[in-house]
């Protein structure tokens, strides 16, 4: 036999001897993780912390969603109890159910991962300080900074989040804000 | 033998050598991935100590909210708001935590959902005011319900754990147990064959340090024989067509050694003109796959321009690493040559010599033959008419000379008896002895009754051999036989043959299986001194005096001229009046 072919042979029985010691390895490695059900795979364990890095929502920007939806639920809640004409009335109903739908979409997003988010507005200084005044225009004004707030929030966060349910979020939320800022413009011009 | 070449061969220790090699790869394998398991485990237990560790914390959060939510209820301070909202925030934290750990188990992802809905449920009832009595009383026993349900199904998950961790604890413990013994038993393995291959190679290197010491030797003692013996070696490459001489070669051509690259360009260099065509042919030879015949030619050398013989004889040779080479030994026979050149011509010299005495023996025999035949003649002429007229010591010398014509007639018949054993035809036949001992007793008859002898002979062997000189050999021999009997006792002539082989009778001095016939020719006559045995066989050699037993001393010159023509031996034997015997050798 030729010296070459001799030297070729050899190094594919060695690299043959190699792959199928690799393989065996790496099945009874598999095997025993299979039937073993209860070990995570540190692979993909790893895997997943490295996406979780990008896309993982903050529990704390989650927070800051809810309870800013909640203030102008509340806000919207609170202007209904005064005396206030029909259509007022029909402007605040309209942006208080598009918040609440809002809301459960906000609360979709926390049980898919795991976050608990305030089901009640705790801090209700800014609303007691209202009561007091009692006047519609001045729910109106508090109520657009509320959504103004609210939408610079929402820029600010679609810019820097790469999670893709929370960015669906802004940019159906992004709309509904910007439509309920226009409806209580447009009932501020009327008081 | 067969065991000594196996063990010796490359191909034994490049196979031991992979096979050593593999079993290190698996015992590597196998201990990495033992290694692996272990850490693996390891990992899996310090899995099941987070997911407990934050499970019994995520309870504890919760008890942190409820406190800080009661707190707040009760004295309606934003104070006992703040260990509520970061008992929550906590809760999220063990959340994350619990998540990643269990994102890969989707049976424990299904469980922490489970106590994520308690958990968030739990938190709905955390309100900040209520509308009435019933409303906090209601909110309050629900919110222990849940809190209950929590706790039990906390309590589960923590309890498939610790079964788990057990599980792993046992596996664990198994694992590490082995751990040692896999280690300790790979280097062991590994030591081992290393110490194998140590003690392999340097037998090998040894062997090798010898091998080269004796190559070296053989190479010094070969290039003393190449000057010794004339001669130098040479090898073809049949690949790259290229030569390598050895020292003596380029000597023998008249040059320093190693003063030129040889090869087949410059092969005919030196060869004489009118014999470039034998070493050309001769190497076209190979070319068709022949072997290289051996063949004579002329050089001249290049320092003296001296004509010079060589011979050459060369023969294909494949080495182990498939090289086809063609190895050639040259010898310078110009003395050998000259020598046989010499010797031919002192042959054709001798022959010629040989030849004209021959011829000279023969003729002058024959001439000889005719004055004396004219001698004779007038004597019995005197004989016959002048005897009477002649005196007394006239006719003693007449008698004288009458004795010796005859003498000298039987004298020239031996001799042209002799020339005609060298001279004639040598026509070999099957030959039957019985029958050529009948032929020469015939021949001898009248003697024989004469002396009123007796010949015995039977059961004879047939040789091949030339009948007439054979029945020569036995007439003379016999006639001897008679000529020296005892006057006063009855001849007895033994004639007996059998086959022997040469080693077994010294005599031949010839110690192969080569196979004769031996002929023993006993008598018991007079006999002889055995000190004149090989003397008797001399031409014109006599033991006792012509006036005593007449003969010309020629017989027994022919008796051993035949067997030298039979390429046979003859040996005499004898002892004073106790007989001779001829033995005779005769190829069978």
């Amino acid at each position: 036999m030729d010296t070459r072919i001799r030297t070729s042979f050899l190094f594919f029985i060695l690299f043959l001897a190699f792959g199928m010691t690799m393989t065996s390895c790496y099945k009874k490695t598999k095997g025993t993780e299979n039937s073993n059900n209860e070990r995570p795979q540190q692979q993909n364990t790893e895997e997943i912390e490295k996406t979780d890095l990008d896309t993982k929502i903050s529990e704390q920007v989650l927070t800051q969603f809810a309870e800013s939806n909640l203030k102008i639920v509340a806000i919207a809640q609170k202007a209904q109890e005064g005396k206030i004409s029909k259509r007022t009335r029909i402007t605040l109903e309209e942006v208080e159910k598009n918040h609440s739908q809002l809301k459960n979409k906000i609360r979709k997003i926390a049980k898919d991962n795991f976050i608990i988010i305030p089901n009640t507005l705790y801090d209700t200084t800014i609303i007691k300080n209202f009561i007091d005044e009692m006047t519609i225009t001045l729910y109106l004004k508090k109520l657009e900074n509320s959504l103004l707030t609210e939408l610079d929030f929402y820029k600010k966060t679609e810019t820097t989040t790469h999670n893709k349910d929370l960015k669906a979020l802004i940019k159906e939320g992004i709309p509904v804000i910007n439509k309920n800022i226009s409806l209580i413009k447009e009932e501020q011009k009327l008081h | 033998m067969f065991q000594s070449k196996l063990f010796n061969s490359i191909g034994f220790i490049r196979a031991v050598f992979l096979i050593a090699f593999f079993i290190l790869i698996f015992l590597a394998s196998i201990t990495y991935r033992h290694i692996k398991e272990l850490d693996k485990i390891t990992d899996s237990i310090t899995n099941t100590y987070e997911i407990s560790i934050e499970l019994g914390l995520l309870i504890s959060h919760i008890k942190d909210a409820e406190t800080g939510h009661r707190g707040y209820i009760i004295t309606n301070d934003s104070l006992y708001l703040e260990p509520f909202i970061n008992a929550r925030k906590n809760v999220n934290h063990s959340f994350q935590k619990l998540n990643r750990i269990t994102k890969t188990d989707s049976s424990k992802q299904q469980r922490l959902q489970r106590i994520y809905d308690l958990v968030d449920k739990r938190f709905s009832y955390f309100k900040n005011n209520f509308s009435n009595k019933d409303e906090f009383n209601r909110d309050f026993k629900d919110g222990k319900i849940v809190m209950d349900t929590l706790r039990n199904e906390v309590n589960k998950m923590l309890s498939v754990e610790n079964k788990l961790l057990n599980l792993k604890g046992k596996l664990y413990k198994y694992n590490n147990s082995n751990t040692p013994l896999i280690i300790f038993s790979t280097f062991l393995i590994s030591i081992l064959i290393l110490g194998l291959g140590y003690l392999r190679i340097i037998r090998n290197y040894k062997d090798l340090m010898t091998q080269n010491i004796r190559l070296r030797i053989f190479d010094e003692s070969s290039k003393q024989a190449e000057i010794l013996g004339k001669y130098g070696s040479w090898l073809f490459n049949l690949e790259d067509k290229m030569f390598s001489y050895s020292d003596n070669k380029f000597r023998l051509l008249g040059c320093e050694p190693q003063s030129y690259v040889p090869n087949f360009d410059n092969l005919l260099d030196n060869i004489h003109p009118d014999d470039k065509e034998i070493l050309s042919d001769a190497f076209d030879h190979i070319n068709r796959g022949e072997s290289f015949p051996l063949i004579r030619y002329r050089i001249i050398k290049k320092d003296t321009l001296e004509v010079r013989h060589f011979r050459t004889t060369a023969k294909i040779f494949i080495d182990r690493l498939n090289n086809k080479n063609i190895i050639g030994t040259t010898q310078d026979i110009t003395e050998d040559y000259n020598k046989t050149q010499l010797i031919k011509l002192r042959n054709k010299e001798l022959e010629q010599n040989n030849k004209e005495l021959t011829e000279f023996n023969h003729v002058a025999s024959h001439d000889l033959q005719e004055p004396l035949r004219k001698i004779q003649t007038f004597i019995s002429r005197i004989e016959d008419k002048e005897k009477d007229n002649l005196s007394e010591p006239a006719q003693g010398y007449f008698v004288k000379i009458q004795e010796a014509s005859n003498r000298m007639r039987i004298l020239i018949d031996d001799l042209l008896q002799y020339s005609r054993t060298n001279r004639s035809e040598k026509k070999f036949e099957i030959t039957d002895l019985n029958i050529i001992a009948n032929n020469a007793v015939s021949e001898l008859s009248e003697n024989i009754t004469e002396k009123k002898a007796k010949v015995n002979f039977e059961n004879l062997h047939k040789i091949n051999g030339i009948p007439f000189q054979l029945e020569q050999l036995f007439i003379n021999i016999i006639s001897n036989s008679l000529k020296y009997s005892k006057p006063d006792e009855t001849a007895i002539i033994t004639i007996t043959s059998r086959k022997i082989k040469a080693f077994k009778a010294p005599k031949l001095k010839d110690n192969s299986k080569k196979e004769y016939i031996k002929i023993t020719i006993k008598d018991n006559g007079l006999g002889f001194e055995q000190k004149y045995a090989e003397k008797i066989f001399l031409l014109f050699n006599r033991l006792y005096g012509k006036n005593e037993f007449p003969g010309t001393g020629v017989g027994l010159a022919i008796c051993k001229k035949i067997v030298e023509n039979h390429k046979g031996y003859i040996f005499a034997k004898g002892k004073p009046n106790e007989g001779a015997s001829f033995e005779i050798y005769l190829p069978n």
